[in-house]
C-alpha cells in the first residue's frame, strides 16, 4: 500500500500507540534487520524507545534506526543522486568560505566592519552569522538563491552568493531539490516498507515535497501532534485580522479558541502546508467531551475541540492544583517554590515518579547554578523523601562540567593578568589539579604560602608591563617562586639574609617544596600556553595544538565517569572543528578567530547530551520535542526572556519578507508554550518573576503566559486586583510565616528548618553557636602550645572563628584587595609592621633604623615599590625610631637576644614553646621584651605578654618584664599595668596562667565572648561607666571604627545584629563574667593585684 | 530653538504631524508619565495611517523607570480598549470624567466605524506590545547595535564588562606606572600615597562620569617659578635682616619676625615640603600691619620681597589641590585611552562605551546609520530628558535630523526642568 497518511492527535502518546501498532505488524522478517524511523528530535526518539520497551510484548525496543527528517532527506538524496554531497554548503563549512570571500566583497559597510580594529574577529563573526542566514535561504528561499545565481538583483548578499558558488564545489540543497523530488517520484528511495515520520509539527518545504514524492512508492505515515482535532486551517488570528483591518462589518466573527490561534501559528502553518500539498488529513481522533472537574483538563479539551467556553463551566477553586501560576521574586525563589510544589505532588500521589516530571525554561542555564543549592547534587538517589533526583539537559557543552568551564576560561589566558585567585581557581578543577599532582588540600596550603611569598598578579616584570602595569618584578609569580625556592635552599635558618638578591621565604619544608614545585610546573605550562596563542595557525593546526594542550592540562580520574565523558566531549568538539579545515583551507588564522570558532563549539548544545536519564528532567524549551509528562513545569516565563528574540535581525532578509512556513524563534516559542500546555497530563506548574526584588512592584509575565492569564480572566470575569485561584504570589522569603500557618492552601513548605521560627521572628541570637553548629568534632584533649595560647589571647574572637568555623579575617574582609600588591604608603596593619621592624633592629643590636628601605623589606613584597615604598619607609622610620631608642635605653645597649625554651605544667597539662624576645642584659639578668606601637596597650597585647612572662618566670625566677607602648602622639612609655605584672609572685602567676588556660579551653565548649579591646574598655572603667565605655569601644563611636568592625567576622558572626553590650542580655552577662575572670589575672583598675578575686558584677 | 518659537500647548493640541519636535517640561509629581502615556495613545490612534508600537521608540533612564513606563503604557492601552468597547456596546453616558484621556477618547471617537477602527488599533497594539522598543537608553542602544550589524560594525553580541572594575584596574595601573616603578616621583605627590589609589579612583570616576575635563591649572608652575627665584635671589639674607631689625616691630610682637626667620631657614636648608608649608603660613597684610610699630621706618607690606611672599602664599595654600588636579588630569587621560583599548581587547563593552560607540556611528557625517534607525523608528519619546548627557542627546538629535540638518520625524523630549 502506498500513499501519504497523516495522523493527528494532540496527545503524543496516542500517536505513539498508532505507531506502535503499525510497527508491530510490520516487523521485519529477520530480527537483526533494523527498522528505520524518522523522528522530529532525538529526545523524542529516546522517549519513543522507552515507550516501546514499556508497552512492547517483547519487553525491549530492539533495533530501531532513529533518524531526523533532514538525515532521511540526505540518505534519500545519496541513494538517488549517488555520492554527490552538499557538505560545503552546510553552515559550519559555509562560514569558512564566506570568511575567505568577505574581503573581496565590494560593499563599503562590510569593508568598514572588517577593516576596523579587531576586524579579523569581526569578519569571522559576520561570516558565521551569514552562513546561518544562507543556510536558511537554501531551505526556505530557494527562489532567491536561483535569482541570485541568475545575476539579479544587484545587492551584496547576492553578489557574495555568486562568489560562493564559484568557490564551493558541488550542487547545494536548493539546486538538488527539484532533481531529488523528480527521482524520488519516479523511482522511490529504494525501500518499500512504510515510512513513519513521528512527532513533526513543522517540516521544511523541500523535505515535505520529498516525502510526498516517495509516498508514491511506499506508504508514508506522518504523525502530527496537532493541538486541535478540528479543521482549523482557516482560523485566523485576531492579530492578523486586526493588522489587515478585516474585522469590520462582521464584528462577531469566529476566531476560534483565542489561545489556539495566537500560540499555535506554527502548527497551523504546517496544517495548511500539508493541505496545500494535496495531502489528505485525517479527521482527528474523536474525543469524549470532558467531564473533568480540573481547570487544566478543561483548558486542554477546549483547545482540542476549539471551544473556548469549556473552562468556565466549572468553578475555579484554589484547591485545584492542576494549573497553577507562581509569581516569585527571584530565580532562586522560583526553584524553591518549584521544589515544594513537586514534593507535594509526589507526596499526594504515590504512583507519581520523579521521572514523570519535566521542568523547562527558555534559558535553563540561568538556573543551573541554583539547582544544586535547592535540589542537591544531580543524579543523586536516596531514600530521603525530601530528596528529588534530577538531571539537567540542554545546556551548552562548556557548562556541563567544571573541566570544560575551566578549558573555556583558558582560551582567554592571553588577556589574563594571572591574578593569584584566578590561577588558584583553576586548581578547584580536580582533573587539572590531578594532572599536576595536586589535590584539594594542597590548594589551601599553596594559597597561604603564595600569599606569604607576596604573589599578587602577573607572571613577571615584562608581562606586568605588557598588561598595563609597571615593569616591576615584585609580587609577580616569578618573584614569589624565587622566594620560595630560595627558602627551600636556605632551609630553616633563613635569617633575613638575601640569597642572590632574593629574600628566602621561611618555613618551606620538603613536603611543601614538592607541592610548590608542582604549582610551578602548572605556571610554566600556563605561560607556554599563553605564548602559544601569539602564533597564527591553520584551523587544523589549531585543533591539533589545542588537543595536545588538553592532554597536558587535564587527567581524568578513571573512577569518575562524568569527568571522562567531559574530556571525551572536549576532544570530540575539537575534532569536529578540525573537520571544517577543508573549508577553512590553508589560510592561517589568528587566535582571535580560532578562539571564536572553538568557543562556538563549546557554546553549542550537543545533541549527544543525555536526555530522560531518570529523575526529574530539567531542560530547555526545545522545538519538535513534544513529549507528554504527568507534571510539566515551565519556569522563567518572564517578559523579555520569552519568547526569545531571534539573533539574525539586520542580516536575515526573511524577517523582512516573511512567508508562511518560515521558522522564526518567536513563533516557535509560542508554539512551544502551547505544546507544553497540551503535553501535561496532571499538573501544569508555571512560574515567573512577577515582583521586583528591590522595590515592591509588579512585573508582567511573558506574553504567552499573559495571554493565558488573560484568557482565564475573561473566562471567569476577573478584573483588576481580584484574587485569582490559579495565581500564587510567593512571599519574598522561604521562611515567611504564611508558608507555615495554613492560611492559604496553595502556600506550604517542606522545609522544616524554618517551621520552628516562622512567624515568631525572635530577636537574633548574639554569639554564633559554634559548639552547636555542625562543626567537626572538637578535640577535647587538644594540647595547648605556648604559641597557641598567646595567639588565642591576642584576639580571642578571631582565634575562635578561625579554629572552630575555619573563618579567616581575610576571607571576610571586603576591603582587602587580595589580588593586588601593596599600593599605598600606609600599611594595612601599620603597628605590626612597625613592631616587627623595631624588634628586628633590636635583635640585630642596631642602634638606628636604616635611612633607606632595608633590602629584606624591599624584597619581601610587603612594601610597595618605587616612590611609595620610599615614602612608606620614611614614615615608618620616623615613628619607629624613638621606640627603638627607648627600648635600647631601658634594656641597656649591651643586651643580646637569648631565646629561651620553656616547658611548664599547668593543671596537669604541659605547655611548651620558645620565647624569642628574651634578652641577656649586661647585669647578668634576663628580660622579656614587649612592644605596642601606635596606641596604648590593652588586653590583646598584655595578656600574651603576661602568658610568656609567667611561663618564663615559672622556670626562671630572675626574669624581668620590659614592655613599652607608644601612644598615638608618639611618646614612648611603660604601661601602668606592667607594675601589676612585675609584682606577681610565682603562685599568682601560676593562678593567672591557670585561669587563662581554663578560659581558652572553655571556648572549645561554648563561645567565649571576649573582644579584647571592648573588654579592656569595660575593665578599665569605673563600674558605673563600664557599660557606656564598652559600648563605645564595640560600636562605631564618633567616627572611630568600633571593635565590632575591626574584623568583619566579629560583627557578622558574633554580634549578629544584637544589641551588645546592653547589660542584661545573655551575651552581655557572659561577657561581664569573662571580664571579671580575666580581671582576676590582670586588672586595669588596679596596678597592684589583690590575691582574692572580686565577685562578678 | 529661539525663544519666540516656544509655545505652551495642551497635550491634546500638540501636533503629531512630522516633522515636529517638542519639549515637555514637567516637574516630578506633575504627571509626566501620565502625559507620556496619553501622547502614546494619541500617536497610536490618530490619523489615517498611525504607526504600530514597533515604530515608536520610548526611552528613559533607569531600568526601574523603564519597567514602570512599560507598565503604565500597558495599563493605558487596556483602559482605552475597555473604554472603546464600552462605547461600542452602546453606552452613551458614564465616561469617567476624571480621567481626561478616557474623556478624550469618548469625545474623539464617536462614530461607530471610527470607534471600531480605534479599537482595532488598540487591540493590535496590545498584542504586539512585547515587541515595543521601550527601555533604557542603554538597552535601546544595545538593540541598535545588535539589529543593524553592518551599520554598527558589531558583528556579534559583546559581553558587558563591569565598568567600575575596569576603571579600577586602569587607575591602579596608572598608579603603578607613576609611582611603583622608580623612586623618582615628584615629592609633592607623596602626600597622596597614604591611602593608595582609592581617592584618585573616586576623583577619576566622578570626572569621567560627568564627561568633564580639568582646565590646565598653571598655579603650580607659577608657584614653582616663584620659589625658584626666591632661592636663587639670596633672599634669605634679606629676610634675616628684616627679621633682625627690632625697630620694625611693635613691642611684644614677635610672630612676624619669627615667621620671616623660619622662611629664611626653609629657603636655605629646608626641603620643598618644608618651604611650601612655611610659605603657606605667611601672615597676611593686616597681620603684618598689626605686628609693626606705628612709626616703623619701613612698611613691610610695601617691601618688594614681602610682596612676593604674599603673592605666593595663596598659591602655596592651594598646592595640594594643584597636585591632586595634576595627577587627576594625567590619570583621567590615561583611563580615557586605556578603557576602550582594554574593553576591545577583551571583546566586551561597558555601558559608557556602548553609548560612545553608538554615538560615533550614528553621528558620523554621512548619516547612514541614523537614516536606518529613523526608518525603523520614525517616532520617539524620550523621558527624563534632563538626565541625558551630551552624547545621548546627540544620538537622538542625529536620528531625527535629515541630511540637511533639518528636523525629521517626531521627537518628544520630556524632562524635569529642576
Amino acid at each position: 500500500m502506498t500513499g501519504f497518511f497523516v495522523h493527528r492527535d494532540s496527545r503524543t502518546e496516542a500517536l505513539a500507540d498508532k505507531l506502535f501498532d503499525a510497527l508491530d505488524s510490520e516487523r521485519p522478517a529477520h530480527v537483526l534487520t533494523a527498522q528505520t524511523l524518522v523522528v522530529a528530535h532525538p529526545g523524542l526518539g529516546r522517549w519513543l524507545l522507552g515507550e516501546f520497551a514499556r508497552r512492547g510484548s517483547r519487553g525491549i525496543a530492539a533495533n530501531f534506526d532513529l533518524i531526523q527528517p533532514w538525515q532521511w532527506l540526505e540518505r534519500a538524496a545519496e541513494r538517488v543522486l549517488g555520492g554527490e554531497s552538499d557538505a560545503g554548503f552546510r553552515q559550519e563549512n559555509l562560514r569558512w568560505h564566506i570568511h575567505a570571500l568577505l574581503p573581496t566583497l565590494d560593499d563599503a559597510r562590510v569593508q568598514g566592519l572588517i577593516d576596523a580594529d579587531d576586524g579579523e574577529r569581526r569578519r569571522f563573526q559576520l561570516a558565521d552569522r551569514l552562513a546561518g542566514v544562507y543556510a536558511q535561504y537554501l531551505i526556505y528561499r530557494p527562489d532567491w538563491i536561483e535569482d541570485w545565481e541568475k545575476g539579479r538583483p544587484k545587492d551584496w548578499q547576492g553578489s557574495l552568493w555568486r562568489r560562493l558558488r564559484q568557490r564551493v564545489p558541488g550542487p547545494h540543497r536548493a539546486q538538488r531539490h527539484a532533481q531529488i523530488v523528480e527521482l524520488l517520484a519516479a523511482r522511490g528511495d529504494g525501500a518499500s516498507e512504510p515510512l513513519h515520520v513521528f512527532g513533526v509539527s513543522h517540516l521544511p518545504a523541500d523535505i515535505l515535497a520529498a516525502l510526498h514524492a516517495v509516498s508514491a512508492h511506499r506508504a508514508v505515515h506522518l504523525y502530527f501532534p496537532d493541538p486541535c482535532r478540528e479543521y482549523w486551517a482557516d482560523l485566523k488570528s485576531k492579530r492578523e485580522l486586526l493588522r489587515k483591518g478585516e474585522i469590520d462589518e462582521e464584528w462577531h466573527f469566529e476566531i476560534g479558541h483565542p489561545l489556539l490561534v495566537s500560540l499555535g501559528r506554527m502548527a497551523q502553518d504546517f496544517f495548511i502546508a500539508l493541505e496545500g500539498a494535496g495531502i489528505e488529513l485525517d479527521a482527528g481522533a474523536d474525543v469524549a467531551r470532558t467531564q473533568s472537574p480540573h481547570l487544566l483538563a478543561r483548558l486542554q479539551h477546549g483547545i482540542r475541540v476549539g471551544e473556548s467556553k469549556l473552562v468556565q463551566e466549572i468553578p475555579a477553586t484554589p484547591a485545584d492544583a492542576s494549573l497553577r501560576v507562581h509569581s516569585c521574586v527571584t530565580r532562586l525563589r522560583e526553584l524553591e517554590a518549584l521544589k515544594d510544589a513537586l514534593l507535594r505532588f509526589l507526596a499526594d500521589d504515590a504512583s507519581l515518579q520523579a521521572r514523570d516530571i519535566v521542568v523547562m525554561a527558555p534559558d535553563i542555564a540561568a538556573y543551573a547554578p541554583y539547582l544544586p543549592a535547592v535540589f542537591g547534587e544531580a543524579a543523586h538517589y536516596s531514600a530521603d523523601p525530601a530528596q528529588i533526583p534530577w538531571h539537567l539537559a540542554d545546556v551548552r557543552l562548556a557548562q556541563t562540567h567544571p573541566l570544560l568551564r575551566a578549558f573555556a576560561k583558558l582560551l582567554d589566558l592571553g588577556d589574563s593578568r594571572f591574578a593569584l585567585s584566578e590561577v588558584l581557581d583553576l586548581l578547584d578543577v580536580p582533573a587539572l589539579a590531578r594532572r599536576f599532582g595536586l589535590d584539594g588540600e594542597d590548594r589551601d596550603r599553596l594559597e597561604s604560602t603564595l600569599r606569604r611569598a607576596g604573589v599578587a598578579w602577573g607572571l613577571d616584570a615584562a608581562m606586568k608591563a605588557a598588561a598595563g602595569g609597571a615593569e616591576v618584578e615584585n609580587n609577580s609569580w616569578t618573584f614569589g617562586f624565587d622566594r620560595i625556592f630560595a627558602g627551600a635552599i636556605a632551609g630553616a635558618d633563613t635569617d633575613g639574609q638575601l640569597l642572590d638578591d632574593v629574600l628566602p621565604l621561611p618555613g618551606i619544608d620538603a613536603s611543601a617544596a614538592l607541592v610548590l614545585g608542582h604549582a610551578h610546573r602548572l605556571l610554566d605550562a600556563l605561560r607556554e600556553l599563553r605564548d602559544g596563542f601569539a602564533q597564527p595557525r591553520r584551523l587544523r593546526d589549531w585543533c591539533v595544538w589545542l588537543g595536545e594542550w588538553v592532554d597536558v592540562l587535564f587527567r581524568a580520574d578513571a573512577d569518575d565517569a562524568a569527568e571522562g565523558r567531559a574530556l571525551d566531549a572536549l576532544r570530540r568538539a575539537l575534532a569536529e572543528l578540525g573537520t571544517q579545515s577543508t573549508a577553512a583551507g590553508a589560510q592561517k588564522l589568528s587566535w582571535s578567530v580560532a578562539r571564536e570558532a572553538v568557543r562556538g563549539q563549546l557554546d553549542a548544545v550537543s545533541e549527544r547530551q543525555p536526555f530522560l536519564l531518570g529523575g526529574v528532567t530539567f531542560c530547555g524549551l526545545v522545538p519538535q520535542r513534544s513529549i507528554p509528562f504527568r507534571v510539566v513545569c515551565l519556569i522563567g516565563m518572564n517578559e523579555g526572556e520569552f519568547p526569545r528574540d531571534g539573533v539574525d535581525t539586520g542580516l536575515n532578509r526573511m524577517l523582512e519578507q516573511p512567508r508562511r512556513g518560515d521558522r522564526d524563534t518567536r513563533r516557535e516559542d509560542r508554539q512551544l508554550f502551547l505544546e507544553a500546555l497540551m503535553a501535561v497530563r496532571q499538573h501544569l506548574h508555571i512560574s515567573y518573576i512577577g515582583r521586583d526584588v528591590h522595590e515592591d512592584r509588579r512585573i508582567d509575565p511573558a506574553a504567552p503566559l499573559a495571554e493565558l492569564l488573560q484568557f482565564l480572566d475573561e473566562s471567569y470575569a476577573f478584573h483588576g486586583d481580584d484574587k485569582r485561584p490559579w495565581l500564587i504570589e510567593h512571599p519574598q522569603q522561604p521562611f515567611d510565616a504564611r508558608y507555615y500557618d495554613a492560611s492559604d492552601v496553595r502556600l506550604f513548605s517542606f522545609n522544616g528548618r524554618f517551621a520552628k521560627d516562622a512567624g515568631a521572628r525572635a530577636e537574633p541570637v548574639a554569639f554564633i553557636d559554634l559548639a552547636g553548629s555542625a562543626q567537626p568534632a572538637r578535640d577535647e584533649t587538644r594540647i595547648w602550645t605556648l604559641d597557641g595560647l598567646t595567639r588565642f589571647w591576642r584576639d580571642p574572637l578571631q582565634a575562635q572563628l578561625h579554629e572552630f568555623a575555619g573563618i579567616d579575617r581575610g576571607a571576610l574582609d571586603d576591603d582587602a584587595a587580595l589580588d593586588n600588591e601593596p599600593l599605598k604608603s600606609n600599611f594595612d596593619r601599620r603597628e605590626r609592621m612597625e613592631t616587627r621592624c623595631v624588634l628586628d633592629a633590636l635583635r640585630r643590636g642596631a642602634a638606628t633604623l636604616p635611612e633607606s628601605v632595608p633590602d629584606e623589606l624591599a624584597r619581601s613584597g610587603a612594601l610597595a615599590g618605587g616612590a611609595i615604598g620610599a615614602q612608606a619607609w620614611a614614615d615608618l622610620r620616623e615613628r619607629a625610631q624613638p621606640a627603638l631608642v627607648e627600648l635600647r635605653r631601658t634594656l641597656g645597649e649591651e643586651a643580646r637576644q637569648a631565646p629561651r625554651n620553656v616547658e611548664i605544667e599547668i593543671d596537669g597539662s604541659r605547655i611548651a614553646g620558645t620565647v624569642r624576645d628574651v634578652y641577656a642584659r649586661a647585669n647578668g639578668k634576663s628580660a622579656l621584651v614587649g612592644l605596642r606601637m601606635n596606641r596604648a596597650a590593652d588586653f590583646g597585647d598584655l595578656l600574651p605578654f603576661y602568658i610568656r612572662y609567667a611561663a618564663l618566670r615559672l622556670s626562671d625566677t630572675a626574669i624581668e618584664p620590659i614592655f613599652l607602648e607608644q601612644a598615638e602622639s608618639g611618646s614612648v612609655r611603660e604601661p601602668a599595668l606592667l607594675a601589676a605584672i612585675r609584682i606577681q609572685d610565682a603562685a599568682q602567676l601560676r593562678d593567672g596562667l591557670q585561669i587563662l588556660l581554663a578560659l581558652a579551653r572553655q571556648s572549645q565548649q561554648a563561645p567565649l565572648p571576649f573582644p579584647a579591646k571592648t573588654a579592656w574598655a569595660w575593665c578599665a572603667a569605673k563600674p558605673d561607666a563600664r557599660l557606656d565605655k564598652a559600648r563605645k569601644a564595640w560600636r562605631d563611636d564618633d567616627g572611630e571604627r568600633g571593635e565590632s568592625r575591626y574584623a568583619p567576622g566579629n560583627n557578622a558572626l558574633f554580634l549578629r545584629g544584637a544589641d551588645f553590650p546592653n547589660g542584661d542580655g545573655a551575651a552581655s552577662r557572659a561577657f561581664a563574667r569573662t571580664c571579671a575572670q580575666v580581671a582576676a589575672v590582670l586588672d586595669p583598675q588596679r596596678t597592684i593585684l589583690l590575691r582574692e578575686t572580686e565577685p562578678a558584677p | 530653538m529661539t525663544k519666540d518659537s516656544i509655545r505652551t500647548l495642551h497635550w491634546q493640541s500638540l501636533s503629531l504631524t512630522a516633522p515636529n519636535r517638542v519639549l515637555i517640561e514637567a516637574s516630578a509629581g506633575t504627571g509626566k508619565t501620565w502625559t507620556i502615556a496619553a501622547l502614546y495613545l494619541r500617536l497610536l490612534l490618530e490619523g489615517t495611517d498611525p504607526p504600530t508600537v514597533e515604530k515608536i521608540l520610548v526611552a528613559t533612564f533607569t531600568e526601574a523607570a523603564a519597567r514602570e513606563l512599560r507598565e503604565r503604557l500597558r495599563v493605558r492601552l487596556a483602559d482605552a480598549e475597555r473604554e472603546l468597547q464600552r462605547t461600542l456596546g452602546g453606552a452613551v453616558h458614564g465616561v469617567d470624567e476624571s480621567d481626561s484621556v478616557l474623556k478624550w477618547l469618548a469625545d474623539e471617537f464617536t462614530g461607530e466605524s471610527e470607534t471600531k477602527q480605534a479599537l482595532r488599533r488598540v487591540q493590535l497594539a496590545r498584542m504586539d506590545f512585547d515587541r515595543a522598543p521601550i527601555g533604557t537608553i542603554h538597552a535601546l542602544c544595545q538593540r541598535f547595535l545588535q539589529d543593524f550589524p553592518l551599520d554598527s560594525g558589531i558583528a556579534a553580541a559583546q559581553a558587558n564588562l563591569d565598568e567600575d572594575a575596569l576603571l579600577r584596574e586602569c587607575v591602579e595601573d596608572f598608579w603603578r606606572r607613576r609611582y611603583l616603578a622608580d623612586a623618582a616621583a615628584d615629592s609633592a605627590e607623596s602626600e597622596l600615597f597614604g591611602g593608595g589609589p582609592e581617592k584618585l579612583l573616586y576623583d577619576v570616576r566622578t570626572l569621567l562620569a560627568q564627561d568633564a575635563r580639568i582646565l590646565a591649572a598653571d598655579g603650580m608652575e607659577e608657584l614653582a617659578r616663584g620659589v625658584e627665584s626666591l632661592r636663587a635671589g639670596k633672599c634669605a639674607t634679606r629676610l634675616r635682616e628684616l627679621a633682625g631689625n627690632r625697630e620694625l616691630y611693635a613691642p611684644r610682637k614677635s610672630l612676624l619676625s619669627k615667621r620671616l626667620l623660619r622662611m629664611a631657614d626653609a629657603l636655605e636648608s629646608g626641603g620643598d615640603a618644608d618651604l611650601y608649608d612655611t610659605l603657606a603660613e605667611m601672615p597676611d597684610a593686616e597681620t603684618i600691619d598689626e605686628q609693626q610699630r606705628a612709626d616703623a621706618p619701613l612698611r613691610l607690606r610695601d617691601d618688594a620681597l614681602i610682596q612676593r611672599l604674599q603673592h605666593l602664599q595663596p598659591l602655596a595654600r592651594r598646592r595640594k589641590s594643584f597636585v591632586r588636579g595634576r595627577v587627576l588630569v594625567a590619570a583621567s587621560e590615561f583611563c580615557r585611552e586605556e578603557i576602550p583599548r582594554r574593553a576591545e581587547q577583551r571583546q566586551g563593552q561597558t555601558y559608557s562605551l556602548l553609548i560612545r560607540n553608538v554615538h560615533s556611528r550614528v553621528c558620523e557625517a554621512r548619516g547612514a546609520f541614523a537614516q536606518t534607525l529613523f526608518a525603523a523608528y520614525p517616532l520617539a519619546l524620550v523621558d527624563e530628558f534632563q538626565d541625558t548627557d551630551k552624547q545621548q542627546f546627540e544620538i537622538f538629535d542625529a536620528i531625527y535630523r535629515d541630511a540637511r540638518r533639518a528636523p525629521r520625524g517626531w521627537l518628544a523630549m520630556i524632562g524635569d526642568p529642576k
